[in-house]
């Protein structure tokens, strides 16, 4: 987000964030009534989780079934602020009139690039929208910048081949993929045309998956894979209330879905085929996987039904159960496959390397204000990100 | 819930209301529907209040539920009422005036469900762009184009019902 467009935000809806209330009709709201309402709906609960227990006493004595989870947690040491050894570049569009770069993201090899622009920030006073955008493939063994064909794109990811994937700025009206020097819609499910797509991650197979949105008013999500090897085709994952966020190169679908137990960490292997991911913390069961790189998962995880506790973001090893807590702002992006991981501190508006369960800061390119991280090669090598506030895009070489 | 952990409740969402309704009035542009998803967030809250005060930020969880209420709207009745059909004719108001309100609330209502719930969520909540890709279930991406598009669509609106310029040249 750049800083022109928040303080063009903050200022545009200034006038509702100082309404006086008290020009509002009287609230008829009733704090009493949702305590009685409340009460009635624990009471419901308890009764329900009452018999839950006695069906599975029940089903645990006619097929017992050996559960052993050994969950070492601890928390990242924060290092000094210019600790990471990293050189850091920038990179400015080669594009006059999209000169802004949205996102940065690239592939695990390093190669490829893929960024979104727009024709740059907009300041209290514009008077002209942005344009949405171009958005553009780099390659570093050729130096060569390739611009995707369309308007209105934002890229998400890019794999190994240079296959990027992307939706339209409109909330994913359309959903592409861009292979071969050719950019194709990808199909949304039957019965939900209408519906948006937002690809997030395509693997080095080209499998790419996302979430499919039903409708404005509809709330449903579905987890969506689309296979490399049937081009034109879309499966359905999870249930109405799926995500889908990364993929891994052996066909792992890894995201979230909501179930009896509420939204818990799930990775799918086929359409509607899949298993819980057991988040290694007694307090903690709920949550999302973001990103996995090798056997180390990052995601956010949640001590309550609905997710809807705050939360920590964190970086579980999933073979070990060896869990790290990250302090709050704190945000990861991607995991190398031997546990490095790259992430933004929030707070202090600073991107950070961590290597050896310490957390250095990246070096900042001194003109801009902020930065922010947004991918990594699988060998944690080379970082990339966006100089926000400005329109350059940054790669950090590690 | 124990008599002092109620008390604690009480005292928590009774502070926290003014802003509560501001919200939800911001996501949904009507007075009593945002007392319903008012009223609907203190029920959740009220049920799940034993983790909502060990969280580590509960203005985060309190509003997070409110959010959630609105993106399911649909399966209330509210959400197949169309309270404003048609924009009010174009005027030129006063800053800070009964009008102007009505103005910026027009504006918002041109915006899509998703997109209005971005750019109040960003801007009158102040929520990252990872907090807002976390509660709206996609990417970062989307978020930082949807608060883009959102402000310059409500910046288009804003002009086409004659909004007063603010803050004069950057």
């Amino acid at each position: 987000m750049t800083m022109p467009d928040d303080r063009d935000g903050v200022l545009l809806l200034n006038e509702l964030r100082h309404r006086d209330l008290a020009t509002a009709p009287p609230p008829c709201y009733d704090i009493g009534a949702a305590m009685r309402r409340g009460d009635t709906i624990v009471r419901r609960h308890r009764l329900l989780g009452a018999l839950a227990a006695i069906l599975t006493v029940a089903a645990a004595t006619a097929v017992p079934i050996a559960l052993t989870t050994k969950a070492r947690t601890g928390v990242p040491a924060i290092g000094p602020a210019t600790g990471a050894p990293c050189s850091v570049t920038t990179i400015t569009p080669p594009i006059a009139t999209y000169n802004y770069w949205v996102d940065l993201r690239i592939d695990p090899t390093g190669r490829y690039m893929v960024g979104s622009l727009t024709d740059g920030p907009t300041g209290v006073a514009s008077t002209q929208d942005k344009l949405h955008g171009a958005s553009l493939l780099y390659d570093n063994d050729t130096g060569a910048f390739t611009r995707i064909p369309g308007a209105d794109t934002v890229a998400a990811a890019v794999n190994a081949s240079g296959d990027v994937i992307g939706a339209g700025a409109q909330f994913g009206t359309h959903a592409w993929v861009y292979r071969n020097g050719r950019k194709t819609d990808l199909p949304l499910p039957s019965g939900m045309a209408g519906g948006r797509a937002d690809p997030m991650a395509i693997n080095s197979h080209g499998d790419i998956v996302g979430n499919v949105m039903v409708g404005e008013s509809d709330p449903s999500v579905y987890a969506v894979r689309w296979p490399a090897d049937r081009p034109g085709t879309v499966e359905v994952l999870g249930s109405d209330s799926s995500y889908a966020y990364t993929i891994t190169d052996d066909g792992t679908v890894y995201g979230m879905e909501y179930g009896a137990d509420g939204g818990q960490p799930y990775a799918w292997t086929a359409p509607h085929t899949g298993h819980v991911v057991a988040v290694p913390d007694p307090h903690r069961r709920n949550g999302s996987i973001y990103a996995v790189g090798g056997r180390y998962a990052i995601g956010r995880i949640t001590g309550s039904f609905n997710g809807l506790d705050g939360g920590v973001n964190a970086m579980w090893n999933l073979s070990t159960g060896t869990l790290t807590a990250y302090p709050a702002g704190y945000y990861l992006v991607a995991t190398t496959i031997d546990g490095v991981a790259v992430g933004n501190d929030d707070t202090t508006k600073t991107a950070f390397l961590v290597r050896d369960g310490v957390v250095r800061s990246l070096p900042r390119d001194a003109p801009l204000d902020f930065e922010t991280a947004e991918g990594m090669t699988l060998d944690g090598r080379k970082i990339v990100g966006i100089g926000e506030g400005s329109n350059v895009g940054i790669v950090w070489r590690c | 819930m124990h008599a002092p952990t109620r008390d604690e409740y009480v005292e928590f969402v009774t502070t926290r209301l003014p802003a509560l309704r501001r919200l939800a009035y911001g996501l949904c542009g009507d007075w009593h529907r945002a007392d319903d998803l008012v009223q609907a967030t203190l029920t959740k809250s009220y049920v799940k209040w034993t983790t909502v005060r060990a969280s580590a930020d509960i203005d985060s969880y309190v509003r997070a539920i409110l959010v959630k209420s609105f993106l399911s709207e649909r399966r209330t009745a509210w959400s197949r009422v169309h309270l404003f059909g048609a924009a009010p004719e174009a005027a030129a108001p006063e800053a800070g005036s009964v009008e102007d309100r009505t103005v910026l609330d027009t504006a918002l209502d041109q915006l899509p469900r998703r997109q209005r719930a971005v750019v109040v969520l960003r801007y009158l909540c102040d929520m990252s762009v990872a907090e807002v890709a976390e509660a709206l279930g996609c990417s970062s991406g989307t978020v930082k184009s949807q608060a883009s598009d959102g402000l310059a669509a409500l910046r288009r609106h804003l002009g086409t019902l004659a909004y007063p310029a603010r803050g004069g040249s950057a």
